[in-house]
């Protein structure tokens, strides 16, 4: 706060000056008198029209902008970078929000690009069908896992789930079945069309529709009654519990909702190359997409979209950025954890924020001026 | 009264009832808890009872083990031995979740906000109607707006309703002390335990504080711990003082002003 002697000043006096006077009338009720409720059900907003604005803005713009890009090599390096923003979007809970340190992530987006890989070339689902299985075999085996790490506090959580994509990087290289090293190839597009550039679009416009509903879907929660115990939690885990937030429960809701969309994103990115590698499982995929979370933002919807799209972006068009990758990577995340935690969408909050103070405060100033000047009593505690 | 073990307080005597029962008004009982932290005895066989109305000082040395008595009637740290017991059930292996959603709420010696947010999301986090609602639940039954209506009222019932929309990070330590009282009652708790609520307070904030508490008190118990001896004695009803993790003194105010016990925490030399 750029003014913090002011805010101080104000809050000083206006509580001092009212405290005991209100404090009686809380002896009826802490939750307060029937008039004070009234009064703040009149501030509170009964309706958030944010996650749904937030879906259909995704879906309208990223539909119109892929269109725009008419199945060009841009718009396939924009789709690719929808896939991943799908799994950021879920590290934005899970990382950013919640502040649980899971680092499974490229794990579930491996178990829904070879989910969706396996299930349409060797069982002959269609793109649907393997997306509503892939969403609950995520589902079931994030529970499972969830259920016994999720336990783990902390650091101990971390390192449980860090040894998760060697484990299985392993095993799908060592495996014929999931196509060794090569992968599984003729994964089908969401939607195909006459050509393959109407298909790139088509298959991209779903693609922004699955990033909408899980924007929408991660914000619905952030914004929601669980989101504010989420914040409580996060803050410190023992005022949770304090105020009966459930540790358990809601680490593993938030660890199994993560892991979904990040088989979501999985999904999209296989349907969009047509192929899978276990590439998609490796630990390199998991710093890769630390570095689209941490850079844009890690408590940020919008940063972690806006990261996965430019750092997609950055890393498939840039021939130096490409051959060196661990390097790039490795310089990026440590200069903004270093810098910035918060990323660009924390340095821009903030700068932003100043800026509002400083115009509250000169408003504060020039009503506090006029009150003065016109008669007025204690022109500073007013404007307060 | 409080020293009692929870079996004496039944009215039959059989030793059966519980604390808590209709014949004895008690809404939090611990009997002979006892925590050590390696070899150190933190709180030593402890027993005491928390009438359902009143308000209850708790007060004696720094490390006399008076917060840590607090870790474990609100089940933040589980005890070595010994029982608690809230409103006649044995709450003893109860986690600090279970501990809250039965009444009891507590405030911090230092205080714990979540930072970067406003007074009345800090506050609406303790009030959902549904606390344990499952997270897809909440999709369709959105709880956060009744929640935040009532932590508006609760902050407006404390007289700092107009600092609700203000991040807690920029507010004087009278407002955020004021806000995590407002998060500890707005679930209506039927016990308060209010951890040092005047530290750091200036002595016209500790006056709105002790008016405040004293008529939250009214219709719950409320247990405070504060080093101020006079405020404390000016409001409370009953007094416990606590010396090297052991219950040096419980009775009530006025015997307390002359006990050895008093005269230890003033430093008065006796003759």
């Amino acid at each position: 706060m750029s003014e913090p002697a002011a805010t101080d000043r104000g809050t000083k006096d206006s509580a001092a000056a009212t405290g005991p006077a209100a404090a009686a009338a809380a002896a009826a009720s802490p939750a307060g008198p029937p008039e004070a409720l009234g009064a703040a059900a009149r501030r509170v907003r009964r309706h958030d029209p944010v996650p749904l604005a937030a879906t259909v803005g995704i879906t309208v713009i990223g539909g119109l902008v892929l269109a725009a890009m008419n199945g060009s090599y841009l718009g396939l390096t924009v789709t690719t970078g929808v896939g991943y923003a799908v799994v950021t979007v879920g590290m934005v809970l899970q990382l950013g929000y919640s502040r649980q340190l899971a680092f499974s992530q490229s794990v579930f987006m491996g178990v829904g690009a070879y989910g969706t890989g396996v299930l349409e070339t060797k069982y002959g689902f269609n793109s649907v069908e393997s997306l509503l299985a892939v969403i609950a075999l995520a589902a079931v085996v994030s529970l499972l896992i969830g259920a016994v790490v999720t336990r783990a506090p902390g650091l101990a959580l971390a390192l449980a789930t860090l040894l998760l994509p060697l484990f299985v990087y392993q095993l799908a290289t060592y495996s014929s079945w999931l196509g060794s090293f090569s992968g599984i190839d003729g994964v089908l597009p969401f939607w195909t069309g006459p050509d393959y550039e109407s298909t790139l679009v088509r298959s991209g416009i779903i693609s922004v529709l699955l990033l909408g509903l899980a924007a929408g879907l991660v914000l619905r929660v952030m914004r929601s009654g669980i989101g504010l115990q989420l914040m409580a939690m996060a803050e410190d885990e023992r005022l949770g519990e304090s105020i009966g937030v459930s540790l358990r429960q809601r680490r593993l809701e938030v660890f199994v909702l993560g892991s979904v969309l990040a088989a979501v994103g999985g999904a999209v990115l296989a349907s969009t190359q047509g192929l899978v590698t276990p590439d998609v499982l490796s630990e390199s995929a998991e710093i890769t997409l630390l570095l689209m979370v941490f850079v844009a933002g890690r408590k940020s919807v919008a940063g972690a979209i806006i990261g996965a799209i430019v750092i997609e972006y950055l890393t498939t068009s840039t021939s130096f950025i490409s051959t060196n990758l661990g390097v790039f990577e490795g310089i990026v995340l440590l200069l903004v954890l270093l810098v910035e935690p918060d990323g660009v969408a924390g340095a821009v909050a903030r700068l932003l924020g100043r800026r509002t103070d400083r115009w509250a405060g000169s408003l504060r100033s020039w009503s506090a001026g006029r009150f003065r000047a016109g008669g007025g009593g204690n022109g500073a505690r007013n404007a307060t | 009264m409080p020293e009692t073990p929870p079996e004496a307080s039944a009215a039959d005597g059989s030793g059966t009832a519980a604390p808590g029962t209709a014949a004895a008004p008690v809404v939090l009982a611990c009997e002979g808890v006892t925590k050590s932290y390696g070899g150190v005895l933190a709180v030593d066989s402890v027993s005491l009872e928390v009438p359902r109305r009143g308000l209850f000082g708790l007060c004696g040395f720094n490390g006399a083990g008076k917060s840590t008595l607090f870790n474990l009637l609100a089940g933040s740290v589980r005890a070595d031995s010994g029982s608690v017991w809230i409103d006649g059930l044995d709450a003893t292996g109860w986690s600090a979740m279970h501990r809250a959603r039965s009444g009891v709420a507590r405030t911090w010696q230092t205080v714990r906000l979540a930072h970067g947010r406003t007074a009345v999301d800090n506050v609406a986090a303790a009030c959902l109607r549904d606390p344990g609602q499952w997270m897809l639940g909440s999709l369709w039954r959105p709880q956060a707006a009744p929640a935040r209506e009532r932590a508006w009222a609760a902050l407006e019932s404390l007289g700092i309703g107009h600092l609700g929309a203000r991040l807690v990070d920029g507010m004087t330590l009278e407002a955020q002390r004021l806000t995590e009282l407002a998060r500890a009652l707005v679930s209506e708790p039927k016990v308060l335990l209010a951890d040092e609520p005047a530290s750091g307070l200036s002595a016209a904030q500790r006056t709105v504080l002790a008016e405040a508490l004293t008529t939250i008190s009214e219709d719950r118990a409320v247990v405070i711990v504060e080093h101020d001896l006079d405020m404390l004695m000016s409001i409370s009803e009953h007094m416990w003082a606590m010396m090297e993790g052991r219950l040096a003194y419980s009775g009530d105010v006025e015997t307390f002003r002359s006990s050895p016990v008093y005269a230890s925490l003033r430093g008065i030399e006796r003759a």
